[in-house]
């Protein structure tokens, strides 16, 4: 399909935080401000319900289906957090998850948790080749798991210098997060095989 | 992998109208759960320790909005529930495209509407389990290979005589090379060291020279033959990949535009490369090589066991040492090998980017960065290079010994033989070249084998190509339509690139011969669809698109396509010359016509200032022409094809106002009693265009002239005003 890059858009009425309603369209010119949205921890409160994040600030505005994005998933999992709401447009940040209350904090963290689902393989058990397709069994955070690589040049990638990923026929992707850190073994099976 | 009934042990009271398997649990740890809606509830059963269980159980009449929202890694599963939002089930990538479409059902029943549930796509071998790489339906585990190979010997058939002669020839050949080995004997045991009696001096040298004569024919004869048979081999064998390769195209021509919606251009260029290529190869070297080995071993196991049965054994016994060593030899250094080459590549990566990006590194200064990637790349390449060299040697010393321990075991226990036995010296010395040239072959059995595995592999590949029918087929009672008016209409059409999302959505308008219409909407509104099933690039799903009243089904495929125009939005030129790019679609047209054409696009001014005038060389995709000057090429290419129904798909790319002036001239006098389509992005085309068509998510929100939708004041006004507010700004930065 040809993309249609220079379409015309349609004004979306805003909700930014400040509560303001102008018309600017959705690239919202008249919405920015050079400094970082930066969320007040103190003005902001966080609860779960039924398995949903909601957001009150200042005890004005509340946002009932919101979330949580990291913004450098991979090197600073609970630092520069982007939180949401329910259409993904940014209520604000939270440079550290540690600023928070221990109760708020928690109910973030939970929400990072749902949203995150890549596992983060611990240990590589076994790996073997067939055909053009390697069987990997590994432990991961999320339990023991059995997937199926093909392609491996282009499906395993390094995207910081110790972090590997690798994805599988289906899509998931599997990270381990520091080469070094895994044992000998599940480390010389990972360097003989990609 | 999955199961569409609930499991076993759960018995939900009612029949079950969708059951879907996710394989995270709540706590996101893997594990088993369904998703089971019946006629009036839907449970989340978990696979708990014992019995699975229902976990979640709601009554239908209570929920709403179902989505599958995506989350990073996988997906969830949602419902509104008396207004509040809940999740049912977490699920990893391998479920999304299974509850995305749960979702999309689920929506339609609680609103009442029927739906049915689609079927699983099959990703993997329904027999071994194995994945089945995308877009194809082969597994490579459970090929039927001889299916495969029957029908590469098929394209044998039609030249079976330089194939017979060439099995002929490795016959011979494979013969011939036993010769001199058996003639080894002879020349010690009568000639140069005889046990027993001897006989006379002259007589002894007249057979020397006649055995060494022997062994200069035999030798001469196989050198012939040999090279005879690369020759035929190398003939046949890029024949044959050629009549494949040429059938492969030719039929990728025809194929519609929806096969290659569902592969990327890379695997469907690399079918064409890089399978044929495989197949070239093992056809012309791979497959002798298997076939002379196979002869070699077993004609020298033959003519070893005749000589002497005991010793053969002892051959024999490192054999399979040699053959499993070999395999794992070939495996390591495969490995290491890909590593290579990886490294290779991700090299020529870094040259490739850094230099296309030179201007960019000068700019910020960061030289020194690039080199310091460059050398640890190069670095790495080196390790690895030398990595390879030494797994190779090492292992194959190894495999050499190995080898040698059987010829040691000739030397001692036929040495005894000689010494003790009736084993003369010749049976000896022929035993000994044997036994070397009994190993040779063994040890490239397994690489072959495996080559020719995965040659098969891609023969297969590339014949499933072959056998996937053209989508868009012509009827067989296709109605020629040489001379089309122009009245289009759309009667309740539907359709989706995926069944079950609907991109266009029971779309009915009728367009008068020489109208222009202008389609308008969000990108994903239906804008480019409209105009793929026009052109029918696809079929429609449901409904029907008319010509003149004939159903565009109907008409024959070549005069639909013929009579009807296209200027896209990106310009796609070939490198060829201006002139010939010009007549793209008109072979043998004159240079009146072009230069007429050329005019009428606006675009005979800026060709007339090239050195080369309308012989200009263009470089691919039109290098060295700008946006402006290629978007009148494009608006010539289709005055001159002088198409009844034009479709205007317009550039949006930026260009300046002189030019922007000159193309919208251009575009007037191509649209001049044509029924036209256009895609507007400007203003004023839409001015122009006789009706607007608004469409959103895939209906008519709007339609009605330029004025009238204005006046309204609705979607299209919308529209209008945010895009003159951008184009405001822009023309102050100008």
């Amino acid at each position: 399909m040809a993309d249609d890059r220079g379409d015309m858009q349609e004004p979306q009425p805003d909700e930014s935080p400040a509560g303001e309603q102008d018309e600017g369209d959705e690239t919202g010119a008249s919405e920015y401000s050079p400094e970082l949205p930066v969320l007040d921890a103190e003005a902001m409160s966080f609860r779960q319900q039924g398995g949903r994040l909601q957001v009150r600030l200042d005890d004005e505005q509340e946002w009932r289906d919101a979330s949580a994005v990291r913004l450098f998933p991979l090197s600073e999992s609970d630092r520069w957090i982007s939180v949401v709401d329910e259409e993904e447009k940014e209520i604000g940040l939270l440079l550290e998850l540690d600023s928070l209350g221990e109760e708020a904090r928690e109910c973030v963290e939970a929400e990072l948790e749902r949203r995150y689902l890549i596992p983060r393989i611990v240990r590589i058990l076994s790996c073997r080749q067939r055909f053009d397709v390697m069987e990997w069994t590994v432990e991961t955070d999320r339990g023991e798991v059995r997937f199926l690589m093909r392609d491996i040049r282009e499906k395993v990638k390094r995207p910081l210098p110790r972090h590997v990923t690798l994805e599988d026929v289906e899509g998931n992707r599997y990270d381990i997060p520091d080469v070094e850190a895994l044992d000998t073994a599940s480390r010389h099976l990972l360097e003989e095989r990609v | 992998m999955s199961s569409s009934a609930p499991p076993e042990g759960f018995d939900p009271g009612e029949d079950v109208r969708l059951c879907a398997e996710a394989d995270l649990r709540p706590d996101g740890r893997f594990g088993r759960e369904w998703l089971v809606v019946g006629e009036s509830r839907l449970w989340v059963v978990s696979d708990g320790d014992a019995a699975p269980s229902a976990r979640l159980e709601l009554p239908l009449e209570e929920l709403g909005e179902p989505k599958a929202r995506t989350l990073v890694g996988g997906g969830a599963l949602e419902v509104s529930r008396n207004g509040e939002r809940m999740e049912l089930v977490r699920y990893t990538a391998s479920r999304s495209a299974r509850f995305g479409a749960a979702a999309q059902v689920l929506g339609k029943w609680l609103e009442g509407e029927e739906a049915e549930v689609p079927e699983e796509e099959q990703r993997y071998c329904p027999r071994c389990g194995m994945p089945l790489a995308e877009g194809t339906k082969v597994c490579p585990a459970c090929l039927p290979r001889t299916r495969t190979l029957r029908r590469l010997i098929g394209y044998l058939a039609p030249r079976w005589k330089p194939a017979v002669g060439l099995a002929l020839m490795a016959l011979v050949h494979t013969g011939l090379g036993l010769v001199p080995p058996y003639l080894q004997k002879p020349l010690m045991d009568e000639v140069l060291a005889p046990k027993g009696e001897q006989r006379p001096l002259d007589e002894r040298l007249r057979l020397l020279g006649l055995l060494v004569l022997a062994l200069l024919v035999a030798h001469v004869l196989m050198a012939v033959i040999s090279a005879l048979r690369n020759w035929l081999v190398a003939w046949l064998g890029n024949r044959i990949s050629h009549d494949i390769r040429v059938g492969l195209y030719q039929h990728l021509q025809f194929l519609s535009l929806g096969f290659y919606d569902k592969r990327q251009m890379g695997t469907v260029i690399s079918r064409v490369n890089q399978d044929t290529g495989r197949l070239q190869e093992f056809l012309v070297w791979g497959s002798q090589d298997l076939v002379t080995n196979l002869l070699l071993i077993v004609g020298i196991s033959g003519m070893l066991l005749a000589m002497n049965a005991k010793l053969a054994l002892f051959v024999f016994l490192p054999a399979p040492i040699v053959i499993l060593l070999s395999t794992t030899v070939w495996r390591r250094i495969r490995h290491y090998m890909h590593k290579f080459f990886q490294r290779w590549s991700r090299l020529n990566a870094v040259l490739n980017e850094s230099l296309s990006g030179l201007r960019v590194i000068k700019a910020f200064a960061q030289e020194p960065r690039h080199i310091d990637d460059f050398r640890t790349r190069s670095d790495e390449l080196a390790i690895s290079g030398t990595g390879v060299e030494r797994v190779w040697s090492i292992l194959f010393s190894g495999l050499s010994l190995v080898m040698m321990l059987g010829t040691l075991l000739v030397w001692y226990v036929g040495g005894r033989e000689v010494l003790f036995g009736p084993m003369t010296l010749g049976t000896l010395m022929v035993f000994l070249t044997l036994v070397g040239m009994f190993y040779q072959p063994l040890r490239f059995m397994s690489m072959l084998l495996n080559w020719a595995s995965r040659s098969l592999a891609a023969a297969e590949r590339v014949f499933e190509v072959l056998d996937t029918a053209p989508e868009v087929d012509e009827a067989e009672d296709a109605v020629p339509m040489p001379d089309i008016q122009g009245r289009v209409e759309f009667r309740d059409v539907t359709f989706g690139y995926e069944p079950h999302r609907p991109v266009l959505k029971g779309i009915s308008y009728e367009v008068a011969p020489g109208e222009m219409i202008g389609l308008v909407g969000h990108s994903g509104a239906g804008k480019t669809t409209t105009i793929n099933l026009l052109c029918r690039f696809y079929d429609v799903d449901e409904g029907q698109i008319l010509i003149d009243g004939e159903p565009i089904s109907k008409i024959r495929l070549e005069d639909l396509r013929q009579q009807i125009g296209i200027v896209p939005q990106d310009t796609f030129l070939f490198a060829a010359t201006i002139a010939e790019n010009i007549a793209y679609a008109k072979p043998g047209a004159t240079k009146e016509e072009i230069i007429t054409a050329a005019r009428a696009a606006n675009a005979h001014e800026f060709i007339l200032k090239k050195p080369d005038g309308y012989e200009t060389l263009l470089g691919e995709k039109g290098q060295g022409l700008s946006a402006g000057e290629q978007q009148r090429l494009a608006i010539a290419r289709a005055v001159l094809h002088d198409p009844a129904i034009l479709i205007l798909d317009e550039a949006t790319s930026q260009v300046d106002v002189e030019t922007e002036k000159g193309i919208q001239e251009a575009i007037q006098r191509l649209v001049e009693g044509r029924t036209t389509f256009a895609i507007a992005h400007r203003l004023s085309t839409l001015k122009y265009a006789d009706r607007l068509i608004v469409l959103k998510e895939g209906e008519i929100a709007e339609m009605g002239t330029h004025d009238e939708l204005l006046a309204a004041e609705g979607e299209f006004h919308r529209l209008v005003q945010t895009y003159q507010e951008i184009s405001t700004v822009r023309a102050v930065e100008r």
